[in-house]
């Protein structure tokens, strides 16, 4: 079982930067203490356990639609406007009626449209989970919103927990906590 | 256009927003005032990040500016890390030339590809096929739609295997590359490319027989002209109506001011309302394109001077011709050289370059002091030179269309501005459109 987790945004613009940097948070959550008990071939150094791929993503969404080919578990990270309090923090399946407002935006399509593409082509992976972050604040060069700050840390510590447990046993026991 | 039937909008004082949120909120808006039969005002407001970024210049190392700029645009970054480097190199008096010129000639083609695919695919072909979305065409067309993410996926792998991963490339830096391509690397792109160079063959094909309507504005085109190479990286500053300059003089000639509407500034050549990107390249630099690039225009029907820019969507898919044969041409010619960079030392200096965006020239130039620390940057991107030529053709579309509702016209407003790819961050990111009826 194989899964990846993406933080999707773009850095530079406030709020919009919490999915990148919730993955990299993320993988430094998963990485370091983890690293001595699994010399495995490939395994050259510390990283999140086997099985498991944390990756920002600040470019083209569309391109995701490689990566996530033939993984078994998908967990998107990225921010989310939907007139909530800033920092609240939803999961959502990959059916949730994302406004797919960018599809016909004159370049450059989103994270629902590659959903959606992925749909359309069959190309989705088995589960998806998408975290979406209230965010507020889209200035160029921005800071996060203190309250969504917060709720990244307390995104990142969930998923890793989550994922530091589930993933080194889900190779024996496959079928992992649901749910 | 295909004539949808006229419907008299209804009378008095009509405003319509289309939200058009999306990964970070509109800041592109297209903003059009009809009073009763007249069209009175349009107005593309575009944001520009490159104005913000030269401030960020400022006090850096002449080393940083390639990956500083690289983050203006996802879809473009090789633009902005090819412009700067070889603005930078100018200001030290270094040419890269040789097999490292070739490699980033590569790294180029893989952003050409991958871009433009996207575009034709994702973005503008729906237009012409009466979806309202890639995705929907998708669901149509499955095979079609995957022929194009497959190009676009070459694209991408020819990106990571020069530039180290296919968002900002971080392989990049003054004189040349961090580390070079392993040979194995680069022939194993090969086969794929051979097969991308069918698909864009394909694709051409495909797109030459859209509807287009028929359109010929005299606009004037300008982009980088090369007497030995389809201009990509290096050229002279060439115009359709007779200016043909070195880079080091763009800013005699292009000048940009303040318009009230948006955050971008207006561009003039000489004095003119100017447009950059396929089009013009393609207008100036015909005899440059491979004999295969040439001959697949041919077979779609183009002349040497294609003005429709509705059109552009053909000259899109030759450029992915051209770029796969390109890029197959560097690979089979290409013999490691010695190191991956040359040396960089700062010198006191100015430097200007302009290389070709996927969606136009991109100029850039630097003032450093002799420790290497920038003192001055300045960025002109491709959008925002294009933007009144875009204006107009908005200006055309609407004048043509007065008596269309306004969902309609809305449509056919989008699609004059689709035309142009204008870039997700260096301008209109995702477009607003406001159309005001009295």
């Amino acid at each position: 079982m194989s899964t990846l987790v993406v933080g999707v945004g773009n850095d530079d613009r406030g709020d919009d930067g919490l999915g990148p940097l919730a993955a990299r948070l993320l993988a430094e959550t998963l990485a370091p203490p983890r690293a001595e008990g699994r010399a495995e071939a490939g395994g050259d150094h510390a990283g999140p356990p086997p099985g498991v791929q944390v990756i920002p993503w600040t470019g083209d969404p569309l391109g995701l639609l490689d990566r996530w080919d033939g993984v078994d578990r998908l967990v998107l990270i990225d921010a989310v406007v939907s007139g909530a309090a800033p920092g609240t923090t939803r999961r959502y399946g990959p059916d949730a009626p994302f406004a797919r407002t960018a599809e016909a935006s004159t370049h450059g399509l989103g994270i629902a449209e590659a959903l959606a593409l992925g749909r359309a082509l069959g190309r989705l992976p088995g589960r998806i989970e998408v975290w979406g972050i209230e965010a507020v604040e889209f200035a160029a060069g921005a800071p996060l919103t203190p309250a969504v700050a917060e709720a990244v840390l307390a995104l990142v510590a969930r998923l890793g927990e989550e994922l530091g447990e589930v993933a080194p046993r889900t190779a024996q026991h496959a079928g992992g906590a649901a749910g | 256009m295909n004539a949808p039937v006229p419907e008299a909008p209804a009378a008095g004082t009509r405003r319509i927003d289309v939200e058009a949120l999306a990964r970070v909120e509109g800041e592109g808006a297209l903003h059009v005032r009809i009073d009763g039969n007249t069209l009175e005002h349009v107005a593309l407001r575009i944001y520009e990040p490159p104005r913000l970024f030269e401030g960020f210049l400022r006090g850096r190392h002449y080393t940083e500016p390639p990956d500083i700029t690289a983050r203006i645009c996802g879809i473009c970054p090789v633009a902005y890390q090819m412009s700067s480097c070889h603005a930078l190199e100018a200001a030290c008096g270094v040419t890269v030339d040789g097999q490292l010129r070739e490699l980033r000639r590569l790294l180029y083609c893989g952003e050409w590809i991958e871009s433009h695919a996207l575009h034709v695919y994702m973005l503008h072909a729906p237009d012409f096929l009466g979806y309202p979305s890639g995705i929907h065409l998708a669901q149509d067309h499955r095979a079609t739609v995957e022929m194009g993410l497959r190009l676009k996926k070459l694209g991408n792998d020819v990106m990571i295997v020069l530039g180290g991963r296919e968002i900002h490339p971080v392989n990049v830096r003054l004189g040349g590359f961090y580390r070079l391509p392993r040979l194995a690397e680069l022939r194993a792109l090969r086969e794929p490319l051979l097969r991308a160079r069918d698909d864009a063959l394909a694709t051409v094909k495909w797109v030459a027989g859209f509807e287009f309507p028929d359109v010929e504005p005299d606009r004037v085109f300008l982009a980088l002209s090369h007497p030995d190479e389809y201009a990509i990286n290096e050229g002279t500053v060439r115009t359709d109506r007779g200016l043909d300059v070195p880079v080091s003089a763009f800013e005699e000639h292009v000048r940009e001011e303040h318009v009230a509407h948006s955050t971008a500034l207006h561009a003039t050549v000489d004095g003119e309302p100017y447009m950059v990107g396929p089009l013009a390249r393609y207008a100036l630099n015909f005899a440059q394109l491979s004999p295969l690039a040439q001959e697949a225009a041919r077979d779609a029907g183009l002349g040497p001077v294609e003005r429709n820019p509705f059109k552009s969507i053909v000259v899109r898919a030759v450029e992915i011709v051209y770029a796969c044969d390109e890029a197959l041409r560097i690979i089979d010619q290409y013999e490691p050289p010695e190191h991956a960079s040359v040396e960089v030392p700062p010198r006191a200096g100015r430097g200007h370059a302009c290389t070709e965006a996927p969606r136009g020239t991109l100029y850039h130039r630097y003032t450093i002091n002799d420790e290497g620390i920038v003192l001055d940057a300045r960025i002109v991107p491709p959008t925002a030179q294009s933007q009144s030529v875009i204006e107009e053709d908005v200006r055309d579309v609407v004048r043509g269309h007065l008596d269309v509702p306004t969902d309609q016209l809305q449509h056919l407003c989008e699609q004059a501005v689709r035309n142009h790819d204008p870039c997700i961050s260096c301008s209109a990111h995702f477009l607003k459109l406001e159309v005001e009826r009295r």
